[in-house]
């Protein structure tokens, strides 16, 4: 599994999921290459390379898991504005969220998501959901953007 | 001239190799005739015993004379070292020939005559023991000198040397003849000593082979000459060199025999040599004479061939191997339109496009290695800048002995040609195109009918392939029934030439036939000769079905014309009718009413109005209002004329009704006398369908007397308004009060929408986290943990699903709330029926009875109808598990605006004393332990019901059953079906 350019971006504000989500991908192997961000204007620093990842070199992520309920800006702000940006718009976006309400996943298939997958409280559905996606995307699935959007 | 490079070069070396020949027998001889004189072998030294020896000097100087010219062959690259070792051996030759010689002329013995062998033999010759004759030695010293000048250089020196070969060749020739003649003086010249039999041979060959040595240097080049003086000379040398001594040796032998006398035999002689000779000549004069014809032939043919290439309308260019043009003719320069001038000497590069170089190049390389190039089609730039197509042949050209020395190209324009092809290829590619577009099937036939061309619309439709097609193959698509018809048709149009047109069917690709109509034209050449015929095949059979469609159809809107003009004279009857009861209906309004058109002339007119303004209908209708009704013309304060226009032409202007202020309008009366009036009119506009308006109807009050009283009731209405104010008042607050409590109710409502997110979102992440580490917890130290502990960890696994599903449970409850209900006719036994369908698999194994008794439809939200039933069973299910026999009634009773379902079983039941607290959220009469649940289903079912604006209630006996009612309103139209 030689993919050290392919990167996982993970926005996630509670610890604990986001140590759920690495032991997930553990598993395959994949928790080495995920970014790990902790709000949507962190995320939304990373992807455009500016505030504390003003020198971010590196490729853009080859998938991005953003979780709906975030402070500073939420989970739907940033798939807004990614899928509303011409170089960020082909970046899979998959929401990881605990809610199951109709309105947040119409809102984001309205906003383009890739996927969309509720946090199964059963950790080991969870771990199943987490690894086909890191899987899916990380390893099977060929980005679209490979060495595109160059934001410098 | 057939001579080509290598027949030359071999017949050099016959020369050249005789030459060797003659050199190896000269050394071979001289060894043997030193064999003999050691060996004592007379024949070795004469050949014929009794006559001359060759002395053993004369053997050695012909030995070192072999070598000498074996060393030399007539090659540029000899070794340096052997060409000077052969000219030694040459001069050693002569060195002995000269002593010897010298020897003669000063008449001293040098004694080394005898140096290698003594000679006893020859004491009786006239020469010392063992010297050869001064013939010989000068003989050897000739052709000594002739090898040693053999590679000379200069023309003199050339000359030389074959006047010295030549000599000693004289010389040998004339010893030779006096062996063969028997001529002792011609041998044993200068009565000294006589020239050896093998030595006069040797001196001949030798001479010979000097000559042959150089084959191309001197009087040999004659010979050798490869033109027909050369093949001449060689012809006729052999005969001029032997045929005289041939002869003569004949007549010389018959005048020793005696038979005729030395006359006679000269005579012979003469005439013999003259024959031949005269022979010899008259055969080279033929032979001449054929090769000057041949070689004006051949000038001719040159002549002739420069006059095609002159006149030529190709091009064709010579060039050499380096790619120069050596010649350039008119029709280049009519094609390419450079003049030879220009393009002598240069390389074909400008009328080569840049991108075709490559050619160029490999078509030179393929003529140098001799591959011959195939002729191929290219483009070339004139003059004028303008690309040409050409078609270029490329060959070798090749000098007389057959060496590649450049090339000649024959180049066409064939730009015309390749405009007719591309033309023709286009007009191919456009009939293909569109007769492989059009919707038709489409073919041609040869004049004798054979079909032998598709479209592939054809192979589509009929699945069939242009083998199974060719020829005749089209009637195993044809429907076998119609085949005949079909078959007689076209034969006639062949016969005629006539044009064929016919509706049949084809069958398709999947069986089925489709109707075509086939047309077939005949496709005639300029002088009407038949070429082929074209045909195509149009579908027709959605035309035919259209046209039956189209023909039943019409027959049935004729039906429904005739139909509908019944009715619509049936309606017109009624309309008349009603119309005529509509128009005494309004005149018989108790109202006052006028209708007026937008001029004013009056429409109709109720009768109370022809009352109250005594006139008569005939009298007024379609005459103009004013007219009708003027003012008052003695009353100088009168208005009403102008006031009623104002207001007319205001309802025209706005559209809406404008109701008057009270009008004093006196009436005339029959009698001609005015009665004073008071009018209170309201004119409203009548729109027509276009929104125009169409007539303005007038309707008056006539409140003459309320007018006359009213300063008298002016009082009583003061308190009236002020109690009216007030009331008003009361309901502006109050109205004020109830938007106040909705904007509350409303901000209620959205906090809890809020909340309930929040709870769906925050709540549960925590124990997904509990669940999430505490499997992880259980996964990594599955080993070290008791069976205690691995206990505890599914309990706390448990609790936090259980949490979760509380959490489900709770949000569905509120949002039961805040969905809007969803009204539609439900049939409550599907629903029933529906639940039973997907009961769970254990629930389904146990002996439940269901008794289901007819039920009414009712006019509810169908989701939440469904969640109602679901709960309510699900219970009686749950709460019957205990049972044996479990039985589960379902029933409804229809009261006066109700209908009251209810669900009874014979479970476990209840106290009658908590009934209240069964429909409580979270609200439970039993231990999870004992029945699961989370206690929210009924209070759903309650929230549910009392939407609906009905009522939900529970009757129960500790250990003997439970009975839950539910009530929705219901409307009298239910009830009707």
């Amino acid at each position: 599994m030689n993919n050290s350019l392919k990167r996982i971006l993970l926005a996630e504000d509670s610890v604990n999921d986001v140590e759920l989500t690495l032991i997930a991908l553990e598993e395959h192997h994949l928790a080495n290459q995920v970014m790990v961000v902790r709000d949507g204007a962190e995320a939304l620093d990373y992807l455009y390379r500016r505030g504390a990842y003003a020198e971010r070199k590196d490729e853009q992520p080859v998938v991005v898991f953003l979780d709906i309920k975030m402070p500073k800006i939420d989970g739907l702000e940033v798939l807004r504005i990614m899928k509303s940006d011409p170089h960020l718009q082909s970046i899979p976006v998959v929401m990881i969220t605990s809610s199951r309400e109709q309105k947040d996943l119409l809102k984001s298939y309205e906003l383009g998501t890739n996927a969309y997958v509720v946090k199964p409280i059963k950790f080991e559905e969870f771990v199943n959901t987490v690894k086909e996606l890191g899987l899916f995307w990380a390893v099977i699935n060929e980005p679209p953007t490979k060495g595109k959007p160059n934001l410098n | 001239m057939n001579i080509n490079h290598d027949q030359s070069n071999s017949h050099l070396r016959v020369f050249e190799l005789f030459s060797q020949v003659v050199s190896v027998f000269t050394i071979i001889v001289g060894v043997f005739v030193l064999i003999g004189w050691w060996l004592e072998i007379e024949m070795l030294k004469s050949v014929i015993a009794g006559q001359a020896t060759m002395k053993a000097n004369a053997a050695l100087s012909f030995i070192f004379l072999g070598l000498a010219l074996w060393l030399q062959p007539n090659s540029s690259n000899i070794n340096h070292h052997i060409k000077r070792v052969a000219r030694i051996l040459a001069l050693a030759a002569a060195l002995i020939a000269a002593l010897t010689l010298i020897e003669y002329i000063l008449g001293v013995d040098l004694h080394f005559d005898q140096v290698l062998f003594s000679d006893p033999t020859s004491a009786t010759s006239l020469s010392p023991p063992g010297r050869m004759a001064h013939a010989t030695a000068l003989n050897i010293l000739l052709f000594s000198l002739a090898v040693w000048l053999l590679d000379a250089n200069s023309p003199r020196q050339i000359f030389i040397k074959q006047l010295l070969t030549l000599t000693g060749l004289l010389i040998g020739l004339i010893a030779l003849v006096g062996y063969i003649y028997g001529v002792k003086e011609l041998y044993g010249a200068l009565y000294y000593a006589s020239v050896s039999l093998p030595s006069a041979i040797l001196f001949v060959l030798f001479g010979l082979g000097v000559l042959c040595a150089r084959p191309a240097a001197g009087v040999m080049s004659v010979v050798t000459d490869t033109h027909y003086g050369g093949v001449m000379m060689r012809r006729m040398l052999p005969l001029v060199l032997t045929l005289p001594f041939i002869i003569g040796w004949f007549r010389l032998k018959g005048q020793q025999a005696g038979w005729y006398g030395t006359e006679f035999g000269l005579a012979c002689f003469a005439t013999s040599n003259v024959l031949v000779f005269a022979f010899a000549t008259w055969w080279s004069a033929r032979n001449l004479n054929v090769i000057d014809r041949q070689r004006n032939l051949m000038a001719q043919d040159a002549a002739h061939l420069a006059a095609i290439v002159t006149s030529s309308e190709d091009a064709i260019v010579g060039k050499n191997l380096q790619g120069i043009i050596t010649s350039w003719n008119v029709g280049a320069e009519k094609i390419f339109g450079y003049p030879a001038s220009e393009m002598i000497g240069q390389s074909m590069e400008k009328l080569i496009p840049s991108e075709r170089y490559n050619e160029e190049m490999s078509i030179l390389s393929q003529v140098r290695q001799g591959v011959s190039v195939l002729p191929f089609d290219t483009v070339r730039i004139c003059k004028d800048g303008k690309i040409i197509d050409v078609s270029i042949n490329v060959s070798a050209t090749k000098d007389m002995l057959g060496n590649i020395i450049g090339t000649s190209k024959v180049a066409r324009d064939i730009s015309a040609r390749k405009l007719t092809e591309r033309a023709l290829r286009e007009s191919e590619a456009q009939f293909h195109t569109m007769v492989n577009a059009m919707p038709q099937l489409a073919w041609m036939a040869e004049p004798d009918g054979r079909l032998f061309w598709y479209n592939d619309r054809w192979f589509e439709y009929t699945g069939t392939d242009s083998a199974q097609m060719t020829g005749w193959g089209w009637q195993s698509v044809h429907d076998p029934e119609m085949l005949p018809l079909i078959v007689e048709n076209w034969e006639r149009a062949i016969a005629t030439q006539e044009p064929f047109e016919m509706e049949f069917p084809l069958r398709g690709a999947d069986g089925s036939y489709r109707w075509f109509l086939t047309r077939a034209v005949p496709f005639k050449d300029t002088e009407g000769r038949l070429l082929r015929w074209f045909g195509t095949n149009t579908d027709v059979s959605d035309k035919r079905e259209a046209a039956k469609i189209i023909n039943e159809l019409n027959i049935k809107l004729e039906q429904r014309v005739i139909e509908r003009t019944a009715q619509l004279e049936k309606v017109n009857v009624e309309l008349s009718e009603s119309q005529a009861e509509l128009s005494s209906l309004f005149e018989s309004l108790p109202g006052l009413y006028l209708v007026l058109t937008c001029e004013l002339n009056i429409v109709s007119v109720s009768d109370a109005y022809l009352k109250a303004t005594m006139t008569k209908r005939e009298n007024i209708i379609g005459r103009n209002l004013f007219e009708v009704f003027p003012d008052n013309p003695e009353d100088q304060n009168a208005t009403g004329v102008s006031n009623l226009k104002a207001s007319i032409d205001r309802v025209i202007m706005n559209g809406e009704p404008d109701t008057m202020a009270i009008q004093k309008y006196d009436i005339r009366r029959p009698d001609g006398v005015f009665e004073e009036h008071y009018w209170s009119p309201i004119n409203s506009p009548v729109f027509s369908t276009g929104h125009q308006i169409k007539y303005i109807v007038h309707r008056v009050e006539d409140v003459t007397e309320f007018v006359l009283q009213k300063s008298q009731l002016s009082k009583g209405s003061v308190d009236l308004s002020a109690q009216l104010q007030q009331m008003e008042a009361e309901i502006f607050q109050s109205s004020q009060k109830l938007k106040t409590s909705n904007q509350q109710l409303e901000a209620a409502n959205k906090e809890l929408e809020a909340f309930s997110y929040s709870v769906s979102h925050d709540l549960r992440a925590p124990l997904r986290h509990i669940d999430g580490f505490i499997e992880i917890l259980q996964k990594r130290n599955e080993n070290i943990l008791d069976s205690k502990s691995q206990e505890y960890i599914k309990i706390i696994s448990n609790a936090a699903k259980q949490m979760s599903q509380l959490i489900d449970d709770l949000l569905s409850f509120s949002r039961m709330t805040r969905t809007e209900l969803m009204y539609q006719k439900i049939d409550i036994n599907m629903l029933i029926q529906e639940f039973i369908r997907n009961l769970d698999p254990v629930t389904r194994q146990r002996n439940i009875i269901w008794k289901i008794n007819p039920l009414p439809h009712v006019n509810a939200d169908n989701a939440m109808m469904r969640q109602v039933i679901a709960n309510l069973l699900s219970n009686a299910a749950k709460y019957t598990r205990l049972c044996d026999a479990a039985e589960i009634e379902v029933g409804a009773e229809v009261l006066e605006n109700e209908v009251v379902f209810h669900v009874r079983d014979n479970g476990v039941g209840f106290d009658m004393q908590y009934a209240e607290k069964l429909f409580g959220v979270f609200q439970r009469l039993h231990l999870a332990e004992d029945f699961e649940g989370t206690g929210i289903g009924l209070a759903n079912v309650r929230r549910i019901i009392a939407r609906h604006g009905g009522r939900v209630w529970a009757e129960g006996t500790q250990g003997k059953g439970a009975t839950f009612y539910f009530s929705l309103p219901y409307q009298l139209e239910n009830k009707n079906e």
